[in-house]
């Protein structure tokens, strides 16, 4: 185990969407547009840190019976004071990111980082784990929102917050609307799935 | 038995840090928060009531039209009402809405002109869903509304009415276009009983 295979474990091997299929409904919901996964990735990523963090250090104090309500509390709390920050002291970010905290909450990678690593690893390697759990989310929902926001509204990076509609691609008329719905979401998740899967498993043979 | 105890004293310890932690946080936030809402609902007002020079709360006025027959509270969507004016009287008037949408209140703002026109709409404050929901803070979906008169019920064309809904999001349209419904109502019975 060391600090740099924990940091970037999360990026393809244990990918947290594509290999642990963990946070579906966020992912669902969220991968629409580049704008919403980058927003969504960094707010992720920023929560996983600080609860892995927080976790990490109180894992000795929390007995093992009642962990999961322990790292709820937690949990629930870091978020909600990441928010009110947010509101209090930068508010035009959180005018941006603010609509993807409450879906942090029932974010379930956030729970099982923290039951499955952080509660049993020291600070500095919880860290690393956090952090690349984090970036691996934010690419798998950068690169599924690519997908959708592409086949469902023929533009890129439209980042209506800032008033900017994007690159345009293809007529919108052309545009498959099914692909932004829900199983249009699943359909193109299924596909990068096996795509992903393909190119490590070809990666493997060839090594042996 | 023992055991149960500690358990418990433990799982209340944290909860107890926490609830304090948050607490502490809050108080510190929370003049800040107050007052980035109120600048927040002074630049929405001031865009969908153009030209009005001072808004006042004039909420007062309507409330006695609000339980007109049968004591059945209208408008529920209705928070505040503020009047818009100028050098030569009222510009138009703003509502402060919270129609309920998809994951809960829409914190919109509706103008309306002083002949019962609809000037402009804005959402303040949402939270539902990225991509498709949220869609109702679009510009392009808000100027739908613009130019809609009183008299006339605001629905989405589902409902047989005249605003094109977003796609895979016909619960949050529906909830903005009830608050235009609702804005226009009460502003054209406030207009007959004299109000403005």
């Amino acid at each position: 185990m060391s600090f740099t295979s924990e940091l970037t474990k999360g990026l393809v091997k244990e990918n947290p969407t594509f290999r642990i299929l963990l946070g579906m409904c966020p992912t669902m919901a969220v991968s629409l547009a580049i704008s919403n996964g980058i927003g969504m990735g960094i707010a992720a990523t920023f929560v996983l840190i600080g609860s892995n963090v927080i976790v990490s250090m109180l894992r000795n104090v929390i007995p093992s019976k009642i962990r999961i309500p322990c790292f709820i509390v937690v949990i629930a709390s870091f978020v909600t004071m990441v928010d009110l920050i947010m509101a209090a002291f930068v508010p035009k970010l959180h005018e941006v990111l603010g609509i993807f905290i409450p879906l942090i909450v029932v974010n379930c990678i956030i729970l099982a980082r923290a039951e499955a690593f952080a509660s049993k690893n020291g600070v500095l390697y919880s860290l690393a784990d956090g952090v690349g759990m984090g970036l691996g989310f934010t690419l798998a929902l950068v690169g599924l929102s690519a997908v959708r926001e592409l086949l469902g509204t023929g533009t890129l990076l439209a980042v209506p917050d800032f008033g900017f509609p994007g690159f345009k691609i293809f007529d919108r008329s052309l545009a498959a609307v099914m692909v932004i719905l829900p199983p249009g979401g699943f359909i193109t998740l299924g596909l990068l799935i096996g795509l992903l899967n393909s190119v490590t498993g070809r990666k493997k043979k060839a090594r042996a | 038995m023992r055991d149960v105890l500690k358990l418990g004293f433990i799982l209340f310890a944290i909860c107890a840090v926490a609830a304090g932690a948050l607490a502490l946080v809050n108080d510190i936030t929370e003049e800040r928060i107050a007052a980035q809402a109120a600048l927040r609902l002074e630049r929405a007002l001031a865009s969908v009531v153009p030209g009005a020079q001072e808004f006042k709360d004039e909420t007062d006025k309507i409330t006695a039209l609000r339980t007109a027959s049968g004591g059945k509270p209208e408008f529920p969507a209705i928070n505040r009402v503020y009047a818009g004016y100028a050098d030569d009287g009222l510009v138009g008037v703003a509502f402060a809405c919270a129609p309920t949408g998809y994951g809960g209140p829409v914190e919109t703002v509706v103008g309306v002109s002083r002949d019962g026109v609809v000037t402009g709409i804005t959402v303040v404050k949402h939270a539902e869903t990225p991509g498709l929901g949220a869609n109702v803070t679009n510009p392009e979906f808000q100027r739908r509304f613009v130019g809609v008169q009183a008299g006339t019920p605001v629905k989405v064309t589902k409902d047989g009415g005249q605003i094109q809904a977003i796609t895979g999001a016909t619960i949050s349209s529906r909830a903005i276009a009830s608050a235009v419904d609702q804005a226009l109502r009460l502003f054209e019975r406030a207009r007959k009983g004299g109000t403005w």
